[in-house]
């Protein structure tokens, strides 16, 4: 967001506040801007769900597994029929919600984290290979991009995993895989441009291998752009499993993920039972929320263009 | 034309991707037929859907009807796919209609608003609302909703389709993650524009602050807003299938998660076929708009 505020002062109209306050240090303003604290509490809040994530089989209180009618529909334990064993309450066949979600958490951030590697991965030599090598590999490698580009991934995706079943590791390959071409056309930007530089030619002229160069020299300039495109992804990542959980073509209910309990919560909604619902709901949006904090504030701070409009 | 020809390929290439996705599921006949067919009948039902011939005849077979409009019946409803999911089309455009008129009312006015008061207070509220927004999954919008006006408040509808009010809750749900997308695209695009020399010189030369943002600030920035939001418009389509199901809203989304689960292959690819299409005619519409909106692409 607006980290690096106001460009010249002699355009009292667009600065806002600016024109009240005088000449800050850019540290000074950094330090001032309520969005940098906002940030710094998205990390937090991210570190805090990655811990919980990890250790969600110790931590978790119940058996995901674990049913017990007797317990069913319980609500939350600050409530009158409340019980001390499920915090946040329980569904319709007396499952934790707690467990549930920490769980979920699980699932959630190890399919951001491993389908965003993936497309990450494919997207990085897809495009280094098109920006290095140009030519007719380049022409149809972004011939490829287009239609993947032109594809509606959320549609794909629903297709994909309604014809090929459920499955985690189905899950992470299939979103891995149709989320790869922004990456492509990244990199391969990033490539054209800095390939141009005299450097480079230095570095062909002393006889360097091509392999070397890319990995070397290329490579490192692709990084930035690259670290701000996974944060930027992520959210919609994590959304799209959620949706497709929620929809019972995803996570398969042995591993309770944030989308399943959610929809299992959305069957006794009427009934007024709104705890099974909020609670990974909540999380959800934690998740996703902070993520795309962090990926303003790092666009805002990393990405020269941007910084230069802002 | 070049754009014609890469619009028939788009739709081939998206029903046939289905047609070869739907080869790795179940056995139509398991799902259709009563549980105690005997050989005989599961034999002479896959030979009457012709699913016993070799895949190619199957799929050649598929195209040759398809280009004449002849998907096949649907397993389930045994009545043309096709027509299936056309009669389901007007509801799911409705959604689609509703979604993209009130994301545009919505996002432009607030993204102009968040970039001219950049830095106040306004401009920090909206910008936060719009980072909750494109935080939060749409089926998410959707529950939180029913469980706000329906389930408490009971002031909407929480499903089916009729009156206008059956229209809120579906419709502001596939919108709010556009709204979300388009005040940051709108805000940053007018922030980039007031930047500009032409600006500047509109202000010297004594325009009305209004004049400068609509006529001059503004124009520009809607070039490329039209064609994220109609780009967007295959992601709403796609985003419309849970909030069909979730509304029992009676479009062509919850046609497919029907059909999904009871394997109908037809009704599936009848519907991938025509949001194939409707994917294509937004992106000619878009380009249509994109002319007339900027004299520089008219002028090429």
């Amino acid at each position: 967001m607006a980290l690096t505020s106001s460009g010249t002062a002699t355009e009292p109209s667009q600065a806002g506040l600016g024109q009240v306050r005088p000449e800050l240090s850019r540290r000074e303003r950094l330090r001032r801007l309520p969005v940098d604290r906002l940030f710094y509490l998205a990390v937090g809040v991210l570190v805090g769900l990655l811990l919980v994530g990890i250790f969600a089989p110790l931590i978790r209180p119940h058996d995901l597994l674990e049913q017990s009618i007797r317990d069913s529909l319980t609500s939350p334990v600050w409530f009158a029929d409340g019980y001390r064993g499920f915090p946040f309450g329980t569904d319709q066949v007396g499952r934790d919600i707690l467990s549930n979600v920490m769980s979920g958490i699980r699932v959630s951030l190890m399919v951001a984290f491993f389908a965003s590697a993936i497309a990450m991965t494919i997207g990085l030599t897809v495009g280094t290979i098109a920006g290095y090598f140009r030519g007719w590999l380049d022409g149809s490698l972004m011939r490829a991009v287009d239609l993947q580009l032109a594809l509606p991934t959320e549609l794909i995706a629903l297709f994909v995993m309604a014809t090929l079943g459920q499955g985690l590791w189905k899950l992470i390959l299939v979103i891995g895989f149709t989320g790869w071409a922004g990456y492509a056309r990244t990199v391969r930007g990033s490539i054209l441009s800095e390939r141009e530089q005299e450097y480079i030619d230095a570095a062909r002229a002393i006889g360097m291998s091509d392999l070397r160069l890319i990995l070397r020299h290329l490579l490192p300039n692709v990084l930035t752009p690259v670290a701000i495109l996974v944060a930027v992804q992520m959210p919609g990542v994590i959304m799209l499993e959620a949706t497709l959980s929620f929809l019972g073509l995803g996570i398969p209910v042995t591993t309770p993920s944030l989308g399943l309990t959610i929809s299992r919560g959305f069957d006794v909604l009427f009934s007024g039972h709104w705890w099974v619902v909020v609670f990974p709901g909540l999380a959800l949006l934690l998740i996703t929320f902070s993520i795309n904090v962090i990926a303003d504030s790092l666009r805002d701070v990393l990405d020269p263009h941007f910084r230069k409009k802002a | 034309m070049r754009r014609f020809i890469q619009m028939l390929l788009l739709i081939l290439a998206i029903t046939s991707l289905v047609f070869f996705l739907l080869q790795f599921t179940g056995d139509p006949a398991d799902l259709l037929l009563p549980e105690d067919a005997t050989q005989a009948d599961v034999d002479a039902f896959r030979e009457r859907m012709g699913l016993n011939d070799p895949l190619y005849v199957q799929y050649g077979r598929f195209l040759f009807n398809a280009v004449q409009g002849d998907i096949g019946d649907s397993y389930y409803y045994r009545e043309p796919a096709l027509g299936l999911v056309i009669a389901r089309l007007p509801a799911s455009l409705q959604l689609l209609a509703g979604a993209t008129l009130l994301s545009v009312l919505v996002s432009v006015p607030l993204g102009v608003l968040a970039a001219v008061k950049r830095g106040s207070w306004m401009d920090r509220s909206i910008l936060a609302g719009s980072l909750v927004g494109i935080s939060a999954p749409s089926f998410l919008v959707a529950i939180v909703l029913i469980l706000m006006f329906s389930v408490n408040l009971d002031v909407f509808p929480s499903s089916g389709r009729g009156t206008l009010s059956h229209f809120v809750l579906p419709s502001v749900s596939l919108a709010l993650l556009r709204v979300a997308v388009g005040i940051r695209f709108v805000r940053s695009g007018m922030l980039d524009v007031l930047n500009r020399e032409y600006i500047r010189t509109a202000r010297s030369k004594g325009l009305s602050e209004r004049a400068v943002l609509v006529r001059h600030a503004l124009r520009n920035t809607m070039i490329p807003f039209v064609t994220i939001t109609g780009l967007q418009m295959g992601a709403v389509l796609s985003g419309a299938i849970v909030i069909e199901r979730i509304y029992a809203w009676p479009g062509m989304g919850r046609l497919l998660l029907n059909a999904l689960d009871r394997l109908d292959y037809p009704v599936i690819i009848a519907y991938a076929l025509v949001a194939a299409v409707i994917f294509s005619v937004i992106n000619f519409l878009v380009d249509i708009s994109c002319f007339a909106l900027d004299p520089r692409v008219r002028a090429r």
